[in-house]
């Protein structure tokens, strides 16, 4: 705990001085204040305290001891039409914000906004799991595959930072976040000792031009850049996570800047506007890589040293007769976020027919390009020798019409299309190297066919009915479906249908009393859903015995004797889903005001393989406030919420 | 398997102009929720003849013998718990010295207690800060 204080008000004062002649002025144009401060943290974070919760998880000026606290806001209205307003505040590097918005004569309107803020990230140790039969490995009985080396041998320095002080295994070093077990069956943390936090900065910009001479005409371009800087914790994902967790330190350094001209027209009834935007997306963040060690291995010669693809020390020829690698070579970078642009064309259209008729329509197109495909062909680092891209085309129309003072009805619809391309892998086959060599050379090479090609189609109809003065009900149905092409390469269903009623009411009882009751049952038929995604049969695992021993023998592996055979469909989404909401406002008197709402959700499958899918929601609250004079005002509260989901809990375990 | 979790959150606040030139306000939260797995088992089950899996590692750990057995995971049934409590806590005071010099001061107060380590181990924190400005307006 750190105690000393600081409260810069001097500042203030010098400002005062220069400030105050424009505060003399009659007819002030200029208003504004300046605030000068600062900021004592009594109880600011430990060392170990960096994944803390709470205030601390955004809160900058935590981790020091004193910052300053700087405000200001300058609003100006000239008798020439010209108008200016800033406001802004500065607490620490990582807590500012700024805004600010220019008009002249109406003609002209610029706005702009800047705000920056700290997220501090959690680091995940894997101690807390008991995810470990044993710590200390390389101790005596530790399984073939054991001792585990330092993750990085050919980095001393970094080695020496775990020695091993245990006499009866003095010299060997092992980091002490490896552990062995449960849960996960080995976990190398790369970086135990990282803080891991990331800056959030982004900016905003608007103009818009208001022609005089052409009223109906407005032009406009709005701008927006986002940033994130700094470093996560991150997982390495592949198929041997299941057992093997490595995790690493990734910077991160992404930015997106949105670049957005647009132009409407409004001609009487009919108003058409068009807006093109264009978005960069930059990642200079580091790769994932994974770098699996002997333990995570294949269990056969033969598939260790090829699930890495490593250099091998004499070259692919001499294999196998050195069978050693090249140390390091065996780690591959993985998943990376694409660098990537985005180009989209929006059309709207709206045109009141009358005083109770408007339809409304829209049509959009985009592309989504990734930029990094188009280097020579390299599946292994995302390189396919050409962009990649999805496409999207969506039309959708709405009519609304006032049918009577009590009736109004509305009536829409959408239709969309999507369109990713498709990516040819040309595996390096084992064959190559010197594996199955009674097989033909293409054997795995695929086309890895999208899940992002699929259509869309969507329609409803809604009512709303005053039935009385201060009894209003609504009514509707919607219709969604989604058609999906490749669904035989995804094991998914081809078609989800989608139907939804909607029924909602709201009383007025008096004026110091409202109540609004709504009901919402949807109802999907083939849910998104994995088939084939669980369940092998009975004792099969039990039963594996492993790979072959020979290292050549597919058969003998874990794909074929439990993947290929599950029979399981399963999912996370509903068949049937139930919506209640309530919303209950009773002012007594004038100077009390309160408000009552609860909402609860009930969804369930029963068509999946395993046991039933389910999940129970709730949430309520209460809201008091109240108000004795102009002068005082009190205000409490509860809200409570409840979530619980039921499902199959299912392991899957990939065995080299 | 079911996955369960509850919050509760209470507040109160009071903003009140005792003087013209004095304002006082004072605001709270506790927050208090709770997540678990509950009824998750498994029988014990390993792959026999596998050269890594079904290593006998008993004298390690005489509860767990086999390097990898599905059972090992009923301890989630412990450790995928999470219980944690927050308070939070602000007060301040405004004072007008003139109709353009006003000085404030507010006080931060924030506990954040993680009564169940969860995934990321223990994040209990507290924090105190303390913010004095003085604000001129023209």
């Amino acid at each position: 705990m750190k105690k000393t204080i600081i409260l810069g008000t001097g500042l203030a004062f010098l400002c005062a001085g220069w400030i105050g002649t424009a505060a003399s002025e009659d007819a002030k144009p200029l208003e504004g204040e300046i605030s000068v401060g600062g900021t004592w943290v009594m109880d600011d974070l430990d060392n170990d305290e960096q994944g803390a919760k709470g205030a601390a998880e955004y809160g900058s000026i935590y981790d020091k001891n004193r910052t300053w606290d700087l405000g200001g806001s300058l609003n100006y209205r000239g008798v020439n039409g010209i108008d200016f307003d800033a406001a802004g505040r500065y607490l620490d590097g990582d807590d500012q914000k700024y805004g600010g918005s220019l008009s002249l004569k109406r003609v002209l309107i610029y706005k702009t906004d800047y705000n920056r803020f700290l997220h501090r990230l959690d680091h995940d140790y894997m101690d807390n799991l008991n995810a470990h039969i044993f710590q200390g490995v390389g101790k005596p009985g530790a399984p073939a595959g054991l001792p585990i080396p330092c993750p990085d041998p050919n980095n001393p320095a970094f080695c020496a930072q775990f020695p091993d002080t245990d006499p009866a295994t003095a010299g060997y070093q092992a980091p002490p976040s490896s552990t062995i077990g449960a849960a996960n069956v080995y976990h190398t943390d790369h970086d135990p000792f990282e803080d891991y936090e990331v800056t959030n900065s982004e900016w905003t910009n608007s103009l818009k031009l208001n022609i005089p001479q052409i009223p109906a005409l407005k032009i406009g371009f709005d701008h927006r850049y986002q940033k994130r800087d700094g470093c996560k914790y991150a997982q390495t994902m592949s198929k041997c996570s299941g057992c093997h967790v490595e995790s690493y330190r990734k910077g991160l350094d992404e930015t997106t800047n949105d670049y957005i001209p647009k132009v409407s027209l409004q001609i009487e009834g009919l108003g058409v506007e068009y807006s093109y935007l264009h978005r960069e997306f930059d990642d200079d963040s580091d790769d994932m890589i994974n770098g699996y060690n002997t333990l995570a291995g294949g269990h056969v010669g033969g598939f260790s040293q090829l699930l890495q693809f490593p250099e091998y020390a004499g070259g692919l020829t001499a294999y196998p007769a050195t069978g050693t690698y090249t140390p390091g070579s065996e780690i591959l970078p993985f998943n990376r976020t694409p660098e990537s642009t985005k180009d989209s064309h929006g059309l709207k259209l709206r045109y009141d027919i009358d005083a109770h008729n408007t339809v409304t329509g829209g049509f959009v197109y985009s592309k989504i390009t990734n930029d990094e495909t188009d280097g020579g062909y390299n599946p292994l680092t995302g390189e396919f020798g050409d962009d990649l891209e999805l496409e999207s085309t969506a039309v959708m129309a709405k009519w609304h019409s006032r049918l009577t003072k009590a009736l109004s009805l509305t009536v829409h619809g959408k239709y969309q299309t999507l369109e990713n391309d498709n990516v040819f892998v040309d595996v390096n086959d084992a064959a190559a190297d010197f594996k199955y060599t009674n097989e033909p050379a293409d054997l795995w090479d695929f086309t890895r066919k999208s899940g992002y090609d699929y259509d869309v189609i969507a329609a409803g109809i809604d009512a709303a009915w005053k039935v009385v003065r201060n009894i209003t009900l609504r009514g509707g149905y919607d219709f969604h479906q989604e058609d999906r092409q490749n669904y035989k390469d995804h094991h998914v269903p081809e078609t989800t249908d989608k139907h939804t009623v909607k029924l909602s009411g709201d009383w007025r009882v008096n004026h110091h009393m409202k109540f609004d009751l709504g009901y919402k049952l949807e109802l999907i038929d083939d849910p998104y859903a994995l088939e084939h995604a669980v369940c092998p049969p009975d004792d099969s695992f039990a039963t594996y015995a492993g790979p072959g021993t020979d290292g050549r023998n597919f058969d003998r592996t874990y794909a074929v004797n439990i993947y290929d055979v599950r029979t399981g469909t399963r999912t996370n989404q509903p068949e049937t889903a139930h919506t209640f909401t309530f919303k209950g406002h009773w002012t007594p008197v004038s100077m009390l005001s309160t408000s009552l709402h609860a909402k609860y959700r009930l969804a369930e499958n029963d068509d999946v393989d395993g046991t039933e899918w389910q999940q129970d929601l709730f949430t309520g609250g209460l809201n008091l406030v109240l108000t004795p004079t102009e002068k005082m005002a009190f205000s409490a509260g509860y809200n409570y919420f409840y979530d619980k989901y039921e499902s199959m809990y299912c392991i899957a375990i990939y065995d080299g | 398997m079911d996955y369960e979790t509850d919050a509760h959150t209470f507040f109160l606040g009071a903003n009140l102009a005792l003087l013209p030139e004095l304002g006082i306000n004072a605001n709270g939260s506790y927050t208090t929720g709770s997540g678990s797995i509950e009824d998750f088992h498994f029988e014990s089950m390993y792959p026999t003849g596998d050269l890594k899996l079904d290593y006998n590692v008993s004298t390690l750990n005489p509860n767990m013998p086999y390097l990898y057995d599905v059972a090992y995971l009923n301890g989630m049934d412990d450790y995928s718990d999470v219980e944690f409590s927050e308070l939070a806590f602000t007060a301040g005071v405004n004072y007008r010295l003139n109709k353009n010099v006003g000085l404030g001061l507010n006080y931060y107060y924030n506990d954040y207690d993680d009564e169940e380590e969860y995934v990321y181990g223990d994040q209990s924190v507290t924090l105190q800060s303390l913010m004095g400005s003085v604000t001129y307006r023209f």
